[in-house]
């Protein structure tokens, strides 16, 4: 049966959607309070006006609803869905008056990309961006990276209501510690103490290769949580490659790590128990399919011999597979090099990294390593099955936090996910085919999109077509739910509106 | 004898042509977005482009700075002496238009010295026009649309909101 | 941190945090020589 959404649904979302909404805008004081600080007038106005209006419509669809109107779990699924096209849809505002943005469109592209840990942009003349907007792009990977939704949950709405539905829709179900507040506790706790230990690393870095004071702080601070949320931004056109420091390039790759590990993991760990990390299925999956990546890739730059020696075998290759495989998105090659001097196999294998993903439960993209090494247990399963005698009943045990056994369940979801992720990747690199751009790059562009990566071959750029901007802005929407909460979307709105036209039609 | 002779010419030709043909060619005209678009295969030859400075000088060791020179769009690191880069004052950033700088070096596709970066390693650097304070104009409707924005969220917020409410019950 | 309160009364987060920065150093470092072996190879 189809649930129909009520007026009252539509109500009750629109409530919590404007709650989300309103937070966005508080969120601006951030880089509002940036702008002001360092003098820069013209965007604390794009920032104060961005505020207003983000609070104004988000009160008033807050409005539509009382407080504390319960949400129930469909609702939740739906609210989650919506929130983070509503959330780019004002982040946007200011980046869009910046005046480095072709169009709304594009700012709408960033915001999107920002929220969802992507980390493609379209911004232009980025090295003369203000350092206020520069905060608010990189703010916007730390919002999204923690979730809208946990945020949402720590901050607006507290435990009253819909809290807990909200909590599992957004995909990270497993319960870290006993209760929601616990939860979302740790979960600032962690980002909270990487953050700064990233921030004071990487400033360090930063002075020690002669930036101002300032500009280490805050270079170190976007740096930071551009890849500990494994987002991608960076606050120069050069990306990556603009430090020219393989110090700042090995930081960055342990907050990378950091970063895409499971938050049970973090919490397995940081309570005392280290052999988790070993035991646990999820890293297995995870450190197995790196190190596989890195000797393709490896073999590949031997191939092309543009890359060779140990340092630009570390740099070039190791980097972007451990990039490309946590969602960071973080490049050190010029876009045109991918298929020019990375070679074949090289690239490949970095879009295979990016396809599989990091880990579940964090804000890695991609298919996740947890389902990875469900789906290659699930075929060693039916292996011994089918070798079995009939009678024998055979079980596959896996370790995921406690010793769990597969089932039929586990393994039709982790496959599902897994097909409608290929769907997507597959659909996008088609749909950049037919805009001419070679196969190969159309791939790896619409991977890193759907996976929430960011690394880019140059397809992603102002002057790109505008269905394809569409086309990314929904894989990154679609990669970064998961696909169920924004299937759940479309399909209430369908059945709904259908139901409603039968409905007039009837009486 | 002849055939030899001219065997021997040919040699010399075919031995003269690649040193003819890069002594011709030996500083290139590029940009960074050529150079970094890959459509000329210019890996080692010197090379000649200008543009922006942008953000700062960056310490690469004891004795040479990175800058990044912007042109396009596209940024190009250089790797230079350091006391050749004090030429340059003024770097490009939201405040600043940079000194825009012609710069003629080795351009490396994926330096061995430098991690296999894509760079140039200058060898000169010529101050072309020097940089400028770039203008931004506070929008001061900006900032009116803010403050009313704010008050209508304000006064919205402070409206009662309770499930006894009629607006409620309507459906 | 008030509302993190572990399981284990003999472990300090502290040292969870340290154990695990240096396994993922030292899941880089093994990478980087697996990857050097293979670039001996190819």
């Amino acid at each position: 049966m189809w649930v129909t959404l009520q007026r009252r649904d539509v109500r009750t979302i629109a409530h919590y959607t404007g709650l989300l909404i309103v937070g966005i805008g508080l969120a601006m004081i951030v880089p509002l309070v940036t702008a002001v600080s360092l003098k820069e007038w013209a965007p604390a106005l794009d920032y104060l006006m961005g505020m207003g209006i983000s609070c104004a419509a988000g009160m008033t669809l807050a409005l539509l609803s009382p407080k504390n109107t319960p949400l129930n779990r469909s609702n939740a699924l739906i609210v989650t869905a919506l929130a983070w096209l509503a959330a780019s849809l004002v982040a946007a505002l200011p980046l869009a008056l910046s005046g480095n943005y072709g169009s709304y469109l594009d700012a709408l592209f960033d915001a999107m990309s920002g929220l969802t840990t992507s980390g493609l942009t379209l911004v232009q003349d980025l090295d003369h961006l203000a350092l206020s907007h520069n905060m608010w792009r990189h703010f916007t990977h730390l919002i999204g990276g923690q979730g809208i939704v946990v945020a949402a949950v720590s901050i607006a709405i507290g435990l009253r209501g819909g809290a807990m539905s909200l909590y599992i829709a957004e995909g990270r179900d497993e319960k870290i510690l006993p209760n929601v507040m616990h939860t979302t506790r740790f979960i600032w706790f962690v980002t909270s103490v990487y953050v700064a230990l990233g921030t004071i690393a990487l400033t360090i870095v930063n002075l020690t290769i002669g930036m101002e004071p300032v500009r280490s702080g805050l270079h170190a601070f976007w740096a930071t949580i551009a890849t500990y949320d494994t987002g991608g931004f960076g606050p120069q056109s050069m990306n990556a490659l603009y430090y020219h420091s393989g110090v700042f390039e090995f930081v960055t790759v342990v907050l990378m790590i950091a970063g895409t590990l499971n938050f049970n993991l973090h919490a397995d760990v940081w309570r005392g128990d280290r052999g988790e990390l070993f035991k646990n299925i999820e890293a297995r999956a995870w450190s197995t399919n790196v190190v596989v990546l890195v000797v393709f890739s490896t073999l590949g730059l031997a191939a092309t011999r543009v890359f060779t020696g140990v340092p630009e075998i570390i740099r070039k290759g190791v980097y972007h597979i451990f990039s490309a495989n946590t969602g960071t998105g973080h490049q050190t090659l010029y876009a045109a090099q991918w298929a020019r001097d990375y070679g074949g196999l090289a690239m490949g294998a970095v879009i295979l990294a990016m396809a599989f993903g990091g880990m579940a439960s964090s804000t890695a993209g991609g298919i996740k390593a947890l389902r990875l090494g469900v789906i290659f247990k699930g075929i060693v399963w039916r292996i011994h099955e089918s070798l079995a005698p009939k009678s024998a009943v055979i079980t596959e045990r896996f370790h995921h936090l406690d010793d769990r056994e597969l089932t039929d369940a586990l393994l039709n979801n982790a496959l599902m996910v897994f097909m409608l992720y290929m769907f997507t990747y597959v659909t996008g690199a088609l749909i950049g085919a037919a805009y001419g751009y070679p196969m190969g790059e159309a791939l790896f562009e619409s991977v890193s999109a759907a996976a929430n990566v960011g690394l880019s071959t140059g397809i992603t750029n102002p002057a790109m077509p505008t269905v394809l901007k569409l086309v990314y802005i929904l894989q990154m929407w679609a990669g970064r739910l998961e696909f169920v909460a924004l299937f759940a979307l479309f399909a209430s709105f369908v059945v709904s509106f259908g139901r409603r036209r039968t409905e007039g039609r009837s009486s | 004898m002849r055939r030899v002779l001219t065997l021997l010419l040919a040699i010399t030709v075919f031995a003269l042509m690649p040193t003819a043909a890069l002594g011709a060619a030996a500083i290139v005209d590029v940009t960074p977005a050529t150079l970094a678009s890959l459509t000329e295969d210019l890996d080692g030859a010197t090379v000649r482009f200008s543009g922006e400075v942008v953000s700062e000088a960056l310490r690469a060791d004891e004795t040479h700075v990175w800058l990044n020179v912007s042109g396009d769009g596209v940024a190009m690191g250089v790797y230079l002496p350091a006391e050749m880069a004090d030429k340059v004052t003024t770097f490009g950033d939201y405040a600043h238009s940079g000194d825009v700088v012609e710069i003629v070096g080795v351009y490396h596709e994926a330096c061995d010295e430098h991690g296999g970066d894509m760079d140039v390693h200058a060898t000169e650097l010529t101050l072309i026009t020097p940089g400028t304070e770039r203008e931004q104009r506070p929008q001061l409707w900006k900032g009116v649309v803010g403050v009313v924005g704010l008050i209508v969220a304000f006064t919205q917020s402070r409206r009662p909101r309770d499930a006894s409410d009629k607006r409620y019950s309507s459906d | 941190m008030e509302g993190i309160r572990f399981h284990s009364p003999y472990h300090h987060w502290v040292i969870g945090l340290l154990a695990e920065v240096a396994t993922f150093v030292a899941f880089m470092l093994f990478v980087g020589v697996v990857a050097y072996l293979v670039s001996l190879i190819g």
